[in-house]
This record gives structure tokens, C-alpha cells and sequence, in this order.
């Protein structure tokens, strides 16, 4: 698991079971800007205290890229909004699975973590 | 009041035209009223949305324009807001009115107002995070039988978040559902010997086809078959889950964001005096106020909690005189209104306080303010009722009651506008 402060990956001791010989790929976030997404969202390394390492938010940072990830591995990220309930927040991950994850707000309770398995690129 | 409005609608149209097209707004990425954003545009505590409306009210017509961005970087705190707006009279008449339910002496005329807001939302603490995977984890095989654990998740290809939500029936049913597609796909490319793509692509239903890193991690569960467990149709057994959740959540305080606030004031109004020693001239000038204020807003999902204080150098507002001269070679007279004598400089010190409250979810919001001039004693008050939109309803529309001691008394506005992101 990753902790603390600073720019490490999901590589760094959270993954799983990576499947031999498929590689390594980048991984983006994105915030689905097609979504209700609720005014203040972000996605971020379970752990991670600095909002500078925010794998995605709307405030500064709609997306980023986690360069060279196992294929197959599997890793954890927090999301997490703050907006009206009954809202959506929702991010895009590509080269991974979930390919959209919607979370939708409710009265208590707008975080959530969730595992991210890692795909190939191409066919 | 309804003649306003519509004196006023094509203004409102132009101010849209030239502002949305000129800030390159991707209407995609508009973001929502949130009980955090003030609805007109004009409250000096936290707003994050830039917002363009027009007000018609018992005293004034004023058009206003914010326009609110969060830096690359943060000045202060996890995340810094910067702002700028304007703020005046559409119609000539009313250049010399106040706001309704304020007792602040830069409402006016014109005016331009910036301030800087620092967000303070610290990320969910690890150990949060990892109870509540914890509870995950644990829960997941006694919902869902069959052999497949919480880490088995993003093989459904269903949502699956650790969260409160994922004690609900029906999200569980997904997530089975997906675990037998996925195993019958798999199940299909080993009997015909293909290889499972590496991306993930759907079928012609939309439904996800099997990845290679899917049938990898289920190669040795081909066999395998996922249920829903009594437990899971335990509609008691799903809420106590639910609760244990909140429970880890609700010790986090990374749901509260905290919002301190600064801004100034410019505003610019017309004055008509009398100079005290020849009362027979009526000056026309301008007078040039100004304001700082400080706001701390305390945000939670649904609403928001504010309180701050202003300072302004504003002008006293003495009573206005009508003096009449003869006109020369006629037998009628020439009336003139305005007060005596310069308007005289005054300093005010007012405490504020308001709250933004979610009623109905995407419908409508409340956002009552309480005002209290230290220097004056004055008291005011407003209850802005405005129809907080969601995406298909990106109009802010609502009518605001304001009231005012020591003269002016109640007030009426009616005001519609739009909010709009930059990201």
C-alpha cells in the first residue's frame, strides 16, 4: 500500500498477481466531464496526504498518467467528491478496469475506494 | 415586477452571447450549482462556480457577472480559488438604489469585487480507508458464494466500490451476474482455443467481453458459479453493513472542507448635492467606496455554513432636498433634488452570516443570510429561494425577501442567471 507523501505509483506494493509477459502500459485518469459531475471531486493513492499528487480532480488536475504499470496488476485509488447528493462523480481510467466508475453522492458518505485492474494495450 | 423581468430579458440574453463564447465554455463540462456556490453571484462567502444573472427587485435592477477559477497550484491550503466579478444597474433609473436586505453601503451603482478562497480537504486518512476495505474485504464471500473474493471485483466489470452502496441487493446481483458472464466468455475461448483480446471491448449489447488479463486471473474458476447469499437478501444484514460504513466514514472528518475567504470591494455611485453655500447649483459627481471582508465557510455534502465581517468606507445616505429657482423671463420654477452639502464619509463594520441548504436534490435550494451593522446598529436579513438545476437545467432561477431595519424595510427580488466552469 502505498503512504505518505510523495509520487509513488500503485506499483509501489500494491499490486497483485501481475500476468507474466503481457508488459507494462500507461494508465490515465480522467474526470468524466460528460458526467453531473459534482463541483469538488478528486481521485487520489489511498494514503497519499498531499492534494499535489491528486491522480485526478476538477479544482487543478482533470487527468494524469501513471507511466508503466504491470499488466494484470491490480491497485487500489480513493474517490472521493463533495456537491450536491444525487450527483454524479465519475472518472475514466484507460488501459484498465474499471473503464468508468460513477459514483454517485449521497447524504453521508461521498468516498469510496476502489481496485483498478491494470489491461494490456491493444488486441 | 413581471415588467422588469421582461425589460430586461434581452439584456440578459446579450450579457450570455458575449460572455459564454468569449470564456470558451464546454457546456459538457458545466458544472453544478452546489449548496456551496452562491446562486446570484453577489455573497462575499465561498463560491466556487463563476455565475452570470440578473436581478429585478422592489428597489434596484442589476446585472452581475463572477468569475471564479482554482489556481494550478495552491496559495494557501489544499486548493486556492481566485475570483473577480462586477456588479451593475441595468437600468438608469435605479443607478442610485440599494440591494434588498443588506445593510452594506457598496451595493449601488457599480461596482467590481476579487477575493481568493483556500480550500482546506484533506485526503481520507489510510487507516479509514483501510477499515472500510476491511469491512469489504470481510463482507464480500458471506454476500456473494461461490469462492470469489473482494479482490475478484473489477473482474465483474460492474461498479464495485467499496462503499456503502455496495451493501444494496441489487448493485450484488451485478456483480454475480458479471462474474458468471465473464467465466462463460472464458470458458468459451479456452473450448475454442482463442485468445481473449487485451483491451476491453464490448459486445453489440454494450455488454464487456472478456479480457486476457480476465481469464488469466480465472483460469483456475472455470468451474466456479456465483450466488447471492440469504445473508445478501437480508435487507437488515445490507443496512447494518451500510452503517458500519458510515460509522469508519463518519470518524474521517476529510468529508468537511473547510473555506476561508478574502475579498475587496470597488463600487462607484452617482451623488447630487447642493454646495452649502450657494444652494441654487446642483453638483453632479460620483463617489468611490470601498470594502474588505473576510468570510470562513464550513462545507458538507448538502450545505453550508458561513460566517464573516466587513469593513467599508462608504457615504452617508442624508436625506435629499428639492430646491426650487424661478426660471428668468418666465413665471415658472426650476426644481432640483439632492441632498445638502457632500455626502460625508463613513465607515461601517458589519458581521455576516449565511447558510446555503440543499431542500430537494437538484430542485430547490435556501440560502439565508443575516447581516449586522456594528457602526450603524442596522440589522438585515434575506432568504434567497432559488432552483438549484442539474445538467439538463443549468438555469439558476429564484425570488429573494430581504429586510432592512431602520428605513428601508422589506424587498422583494427576482433573479435568473446561469452558473458555468472553466473546467
Amino acid at each position: 500500500m502505498v503512504n505518505g507523501k510523495g509520487k509513488a505509483g500503485p506499483s509501489g506494493g500494491s499490486s497483485k498477481s501481475a500476468a507474466p509477459g503481457l508488459g507494462k502500459v500507461d494508465v490515465t485518469f480522467a474526470l468524466d466531464d460528460k458526467n453531473t459531475t459534482a463541483k469538488l471531486a478528486r481521485v487520489y493513492l489511498p494514503g497519499t496526504t498531499d492534494p499535489e499528487n491528486d491522480l485526478a480532480n476538477n479544482m487543478d488536475k482533470p487527468k494524469s498518467t501513471l507511466k508503466g504499470q504491470t499488466v494484470g496488476s491490480t491497485f487500489e485509488v480513493v474517490v472521493e467528491a463533495s456537491g450536491t447528493p444525487g450527483q454524479k462523480c465519475a472518472f475514466n481510467v484507460t488501459n484498465s478496469e474499471p473503464p468508468v466508475l460513477r459514483r454517485t453522492l449521497k447524504k453521508s458518505g461521498n468516498s469510496a475506494s476502489v481496485l483498478i485492474t491494470v489491461l494490456g494495450d491493444g488486441e | 415586477m413581471i415588467r422588469l423581468i421582461l425589460t430586461h430579458v434581452p439584456a440578459l440574453c446579450c450579457a450570455l452571447l458575449w460572455s459564454l463564447p468569449a470564456q470558451a465554455i464546454d457546456t459538457d463540462k458545466q458544472a453544478q450549482v452546489a449548496p456551496l456556490s452562491s446562486p446570484d453571484g453577489k455573497s462575499p462567502a465561498a463560491s466556487s462556480l463563476s455565475v452570470i444573472s440578473l436581478a429585478a427587485a422592489t428597489t434596484d435592477s442589476k446585472a452581475t457577472l463572477s468569475l471564479a477559477g482554482f489556481t494550478p497550484k495552491p496559495i494557501l491550503g489544499d486548493y486556492s480559488l481566485l475570483q473577480i466579478g462586477g456588479e451593475a444597474p441595468v437600468s438608469k433609473d435605479s443607478d442610485t438604489e440599494t440591494d434588498i436586505g443588506t445593510v452594506s453601503g457598496l451595493t449601488a451603482g457599480a461596482s467590481a469585487n476579487a477575493s481568493a478562497s483556500f480550500y482546506w480537504w484533506p485526503h481520507e486518512q489510510l487507516d479509514v480507508t483501510n477499515q472500510r476495505d476491511a469491512i469489504c474485504r470481510a463482507e464480500f464471500p458471506e454476500l456473494i458464494a461461490g469462492g470469489f473474493e473482494y479482490e475478484d471485483g473489477p473482474q465483474s466489470h460492474a461498479d464495485v466500490a467499496c462503499s456503502s452502496d455496495l451493501f444494496d441487493a441489487k448493485q450484488l446481483q451485478s456483480i454475480a451476474d458479471g462474474f458468471n458472464d465473464i467465466i462463460k466468455q472464458c470458458s468459451r475461448f479456452k473450448a475454442h482455443n482463442k485468445r481473449p483480446p487485451n483491451k476491453l471491448t464490448v459486445d453489440k449489447n454494450n455488454k464487456p467481453i472478456a479480457t486476457a488479463v480476465d481469464c488469466d486471473k480465472f483460469k483456475n474458476k472455470l468451474s466456479w458459479k456465483a450466488t447471492l447469499t440469504d445473508k445478501a437478501k437480508h435487507a437488515s444484514y445490507l443496512q447494518n453493513l451500510q452503517d458500519k460504513i458510515d460509522v469508519v466514514e463518519s470518524a474521517s472528518e476529510s468529508k468537511l472542507v473547510r473555506v476561508l475567504t478574502v475579498g475587496t470591494k470597488e463600487n462607484r455611485q452617482k451623488v447630487a448635492y447642493f454646495d452649502k453655500s450657494d444652494l441654487s447649483t446642483l453638483i453632479k459627481d460620483h463617489s468611490t467606496g470601498y470594502g474588505v471582508n473576510v468570510a470562513y465557510s464550513l462545507v458538507w455534502p448538502s450545505w453550508m455554513l458561513s460566517g464573516g465581517f466587513s469593513y467599508e468606507k462608504t457615504f452617508k445616505n442624508t436625506d435629499s432636498v428639492q430646491i426650487c429657482s424661478p426660471v428668468p423671463m418666465s413665471t415658472s420654477s426650476k426644481c432640483l433634488t439632492g441632498t445638502i452639502g457632500q455626502p460625508p464619509e463613513m465607515y461601517s463594520r458589519i458581521l455576516f452570516a449565511e447558510s446555503r441548504i440543499l431542500i430537494s436534490v437538484g430542485a430547490l435550494a435556501v440560502g439565508p443570510r443575516v447581516e449586522y451593522d456594528l457602526t450603524a446598529s442596522k440589522f438585515a436579513a434575506k432568504v434567497p429561494l432559488y432552483f438549484a438545476p442539474d445538467k439538463d437545467k443549468t438555469l439558476i432561477g429564484g425570488i429573494t425577501l430581504g429586510y432592512v431595519t431602520h428605513g428601508d424595510g422589506f424587498g422583494v427580488e427576482v433573479f435568473v442567471g446561469k452558473a458555468f466552469s472553466f473546467y
